[in-house]
């Protein structure tokens, strides 16, 4: 699926990846985890990897295998490997707390394998989701 | 996204959500729920219908939140269903905004000695 780089997409992006559980007979958490970390990666790529008002697309694969789903998330947008950032200890109170910088920390629970390449001046983010038709 | 309130015994609003904590959910209420967050002095953001929520929802929690607290007011969360309370757990936000499963507890958590009899 091609998104444009633009956050009102991603209702469209979460309608597919519904359809796509629901043909593949996903088990319940599986098909959330699966709508909640693509919806993360993206809306992290929309917000932060482009420093023009240009349209840009980025490209969503989902590759089904028999004990795991495999989604693969390319944009030619800045660099930017969401592995290297360094987890974040958890805030002591509601004043001290970010309001944003949430979705990869939930990209990196919900998700089994996650892995990053820069290849022809494009970001790869492959995440894996293993044993789909038993969570 | 729908938002609803209605008033508690005592001073709390119980602020009932239903749908998507998405972003377009987010968008749609975050007017609404910070203005209340503005207004109101102890609110309770009933969950249990909100199917799914993304961080851009958590977003929207945490600034009501902060915006209550900033005014000696008190927030708490109530009832999320399993797959938004893992959500939260994980995020890290059920240590910053309370989460309650037991209207008359929670609404003592909120306002000692004024929770409602049911």
């Amino acid at each position: 699926m091609v998104v444009p780089n633009n956050l009102s997409e991603l209702t469209r992006v979460c309608e597919w990846l519904r359809g796509f559980a629901h043909e593949r007979r996903l088990a319940g958490r599986a098909a959330h985890w699966l709508e909640l970390t693509v919806n993360e990666a993206l809306t992290n790529i929309i917000c932060h990897a482009y420093g023009d008002h240009a349209r840009h697309e980025i490209v969503v694969d989902l590759i089904a295998q028999p004990d795991r789903i495999r989604v693969e998330i390319e944009d030619d947008g800045i660099p930017f490997n969401p592995l290297e950032l360094p987890i974040a200890a958890q805030p002591e109170n509601l004043e001290k707390s970010a309001q944003t910088g949430r979705g990869i920390p939930l990209m990196r629970s919900f998700m089994d394998e996650l892995h990053y390449q820069r290849r022809d001046n494009r970001n790869i983010l492959t995440m894996v989701l293993l044993n789909t038709h038993l969570r | 996204m729908e938002m609803q309130t209605e008033k508690l015994d005592g001073d709390i609003t119980r602020v009932r959500l239903v749908g998507r904590m998405d972003y377009a959910g987010a968008t749609e209420i975050d007017a609404r729920f910070m203005e209340l967050a503005g207004r109101e002095k102890f609110v309770l953001v009933d969950l249990s219908k909100v199917s799914f929520l993304a961080s851009m929802g958590i977003r929207t929690l945490i600034m009501g939140a902060k915006a209550l607290k900033a005014r000696g007011g008190k927030m708490l969360l109530f009832c999320p269903e399993t797959m938004v309370a893992m959500v939260l757990k994980t995020s890290g936000t059920d240590i910053l905004i309370p989460v309650y499963y037991d209207l008359p507890l929670a609404c003592n958590a909120l306002q000692p000695s004024r929770a409602p009899k049911s």
